[in-house]
């Protein structure tokens, strides 16, 4: 495709009839694209698809963390459960978001227990 | 303050060593089924004849952490006795309708999801008391998941020190390669808790990291 309208940027191979009655959006000028050059255009873009590809996981994984916002644990349904471990590693209190109605209980024991307490009831010794 | 970081950089071994805890208590974390309980089990019955609890291929089997103290090991003349947690699995979905499949039926299921919910809690806030970790992954699967990298991001902010088991390397699939791809940061111990591959690399290593 080496003719480029100079206004939209549509291009058109080689022959095409609209380069000689005019682009689309009424514009007559069009700028050659050499071979070459559309080639090494195709060859970046496959290299930035191919980076995009290799970054995924780490965007995928952040896209996970942040969609449960403030919950900490998500009750779907009796029996199904979402965890937000991210929030469960870094603050004591457990928010439990009910549904998806915007319903949410604070777990207010689990912000208002001493370390101490919370130590002992946790310890099962066999 | 800058001075009592030099101090500390120049003095940190001696510091380390006059104040250095008789035992230390290693949480054993990990996703479901990595093999956590059943490495447990293998250290327990390698030093002290003992097991954790009972392992199972249904996911969530361990939904209450297990304290063991006291576990003494020994490697190359060197001693070191730890407490061992044995917490259960760390998931972002816990779903009963997966354990239906299992032959439960679906109010034991439900109970088995809520109990599993219960446990994640539990693990996490174990990490407290804790004074390193011991995280073990499935090297037959792709260790770039969300809780893998979760768990290290978190432990490596609370600076606890940390040990991976590339478990199951006994699987034809198995790669414990990718997981050290995936973490260079951290040292990685391929091992089969099941079949006790190269279990004693990972008592050294165990003792080098903790001891």
């Amino acid at each position: 495709m080496p003719h480029r309208c100079t206004k939209c940027g549509k291009e058109y191979p080689d022959g095409d009839m609209r380069i000689l009655k005019g682009c689309e959006c009424g514009n007559n000028k069009f700028l050659y694209v050499p071979k070459a050059k559309a080639e090494v255009a195709k060859v970046a873009e496959g290299v930035a698809k191919a980076a995009d590809a290799e970054e995924e996981p780490v965007k995928r994984i952040e896209r996970q963390l942040t969609d449960m916002g403030i919950a900490s644990v998500k009750i779907i349904a009796p029996g199904k459960y979402e965890l937000n471990l991210d929030r469960l590693f870094t603050s004591d209190e457990i928010v439990i978001a009910l549904q998806e109605d915007g319903k949410y209980i604070i777990h207010l024991p689990s912000l208002l227990k001493s370390k101490k307490e919370k130590k002992g009831k946790r310890v099962k010794k066999r | 303050m800058g001075w009592m970081i030099r101090l500390r950089k120049r003095f940190g071994f001696l510091f380390k060593w006059i104040f250095k805890k008789d035992k230390m208590r290693i949480g054993i974390y990990g996703p479901p089924n990595a093999g956590k309980t059943t490495l447990a089990n293998r250290i327990l019955r390698d030093w002290t004849g003992d097991i954790m609890g009972s392992a199972s291929d249904v996911p969530h089997e361990t939904r209450r952490a297990r304290l063991r103290e006291g576990v003494k090991i020994e490697v190359d003349g060197r001693s070191l006795t730890i407490d061992i947690v044995d917490t259960p699995g760390l998931a972002t979905k816990i779903d009963f309708q997966d354990f239906l499949r299992y032959g439960m039926d679906e109010e034991e299921a439900k109970r088995r999801a809520k109990e599993a919910t219960e446990g994640v809690i539990e693990a996490i806030k174990w990490l407290d008391d804790l004074d390193g970790v011991l995280l073990v992954m499935d090297s037959a699967e792709d260790p770039f998941t969300q809780i893998n990298v979760t768990i290290v991001g978190n432990i490596e902010a609370r600076g606890l020190p940390l040990l991976i088991a590339a478990n199951k390397i006994d699987l034809p699939n198995a790669s414990p390669a990718r997981i050290k791809s995936a973490f260079p940061q951290h040292p990685v111990v391929p091992i089969s808790a099941l079949k006790g591959l190269n279990v004693d690399n990972l008592y050294k290593m165990l003792a080098e990291k903790f001891g």
